[in-house]
């Protein structure tokens, strides 16, 4: 005999045990009324009519699996888009359509990121920037190098926020950038100097280990000691014409001469 | 000779509506239930848009879906507002159940089931199976008060077995589903199914007991 429940011991209950007829004697008396069902009967059939004739609106939840589709397909189309555009936008430049995603994938990276891993980063778009303005020059763009610069100097100031020591490796790309940005600016016109001056500047700086100051206030209180300190020798930078100026003191032993000439 | 004919004066009162009554063939019930496949078969030519076969349909489940949502709710009014509900929705996503491929049954008794928890949670009335007003057989008095007493006191002890096991008892007596159809309908397994079944048939026989003793 077919059971209708087994107990966690194995006991088989019978289908003609004596709760389960009276249960389905209770379930008798539950009995639609006629009338009822007459009536829903006919308004069932009418709402499915409608529903084939296309009378009456589509489901909802039709319409949101229908969205859901919709809109997971469009995520996949933008999410294969930003990845090709995101690809396409490394080598973007300053006044470029896809520069601004750019720095939006950079500022994305920046926020997920944490850390030694963040300081990782803002060396990488320091380094980044630098690249930026090297390419604009070389490539004449020099009203976008004057723009390139600022963005450089930015970079430079959130990467001495964090603290972190340039090292050897670091050092000797610096002064391979050092080089090719004379170079630069030897080329330079008169117009696009002064961009390229202050990145020089920084590059040097951060060659150097030199420290600028975050604020006036801090550049007069460190303008003091430097006034009564003998000048250190051959830490400069350049000023707003292209001539050597002193920067201050030289941190680090290993500091070289960076002063930029006068082209 | 010839006569004209007289016609009645037209009556331009308000016009009547006469419903067309249906057949003693679509009140009566089936002979015997249809198998689990004969009602796919049925809920997909009803969702190709064959209208009889939604007729059809609607025939075959309408009384499980009533008594599955009686066991569950209190009043009579309850019962058929939701079984309304219930075939208002699976009207309107016959086209969606199309594509699963489900077995029709647990898919709308499914729909039954959210229904029947929708409700409770706006009524917050948990006690479904206290005496309700549904009305019963058309037995003779004494009989009527025997059997009476009889629900009532199965009512009690079933307000005593948790809410899978009313559940359970509910989908598999009211609506007439086995062990596996009430496991897709729950999101359980079969066994699962059966033992909720074993153990509030069993409890239900304890308290029926008690209450004999008692008396």
């Amino acid at each position: 005999m077919a059971s209708i429940g087994v107990g966690r011991d194995g006991h088989e209950l019978p289908e003609d045990d004596p709760v389960a007829r009276l249960l389905r004697r209770a379930v008798l008396d539950l009995e639609p009324d006629p009338l009822f069902r007459r009536r829903v009967r006919g308004e069932v059939l009418n709402r499915h009519v409608a529903m084939r004739e296309g009378m009456l609106a589509a489901p909802r939840e039709r319409q949101m699996g229908r969205l859901g589709r919709a809109v997971l397909l469009a995520s996949l189309t933008l999410a294969v888009s930003v990845s090709a555009a995101g690809a396409a936008a490394q080598s973007a430049l300053p006044g470029e359509l896809l520069y601004p995603m750019k720095l939006q994938l950079e500022a994305i990276r920046l926020q997920l990121a944490s850390g030694p891993a963040r300081a990782d980063l803002l060396s990488i778009s320091l380094s980044t920037r630098l690249d930026e303005l090297e390419r604009l020059a070389a490539a004449g763009e020099w009203q976008l190098v004057d723009v390139a610069s600022d963005a450089v100097e930015e970079a430079e100031r959130e990467v001495r926020a964090t603290g972190r020591p340039v090292d050897a490796t670091q050092q000797a790309r610096l002064a391979g950038r050092i080089e090719r940005l004379r170079v630069l600016l030897a080329a330079a016109p008169a117009g696009g100097r002064h961009g390229i001056e202050r990145a020089l500047q920084v590059a040097t700086e951060r060659a150097t280990g030199a420290a600028r100051p975050e604020t006036p206030a801090q550049a007069d209180a460190s303008a003091e000691p430097r006034a009564s300190a003998p000048p250190a020798g051959g830490n400069a930078g350049a000023n707003g014409n292209g001539q050597p100026v002193d920067r201050g003191s030289g941190q680090g032993a290993g500091s070289q001469p960076a002063s930029p000439g006068p082209h | 000779m010839y006569r004209p004919r007289v016609m009645p004066p037209r009556d331009h009162s308000l016009p009547v509506f006469i419903a067309p009554r249906p057949t003693a063939r679509v009140l009566q019930p089936p002979a015997a239930p249809l198998e689990a496949d004969d009602i796919d078969a049925l809920a997909r030519a009803a969702s190709a848009g064959k209208t009889d076969a939604m007729a059809a349909l609607y025939d075959e489940l309408v009384r499980p879906v009533y008594r599955y949502v009686a066991l569950r709710v209190r009043h009579r009014e309850d019962a058929e507002d939701l079984t309304q509900l219930v075939f208002e929705r699976i009207v309107a996503g016959l086209p969606r159940y199309r594509h699963t491929g489900r077995p029709f049954q647990a898919w709308a008794f499914r729909i039954a089931r959210n229904a029947v928890i929708d409700h409770r949670r706006r009524e917050r009335s948990h006690e479904p199976l206290e005496a309700t007003d549904h009305p019963g057989h058309d037995d003779g008095p004494d009989a009527r008060a025997l059997h009476d007493e009889e629900l009532a006191e199965l009512r009690r002890a079933m307000r005593l077995l948790t809410a899978d096991q009313q559940e359970a008892l509910a989908l598999r007596f009211g609506g007439g589903l086995s062990a596996d159809e009430a496991a897709a309908v729950m999101g359980r397994r079969a066994g699962t199914i059966r033992g909720l079944t074993f153990r509030a048939i069993t409890t239900l026989r304890r308290h029926l007991a008690d209450g004999e003793a008692k008396r």
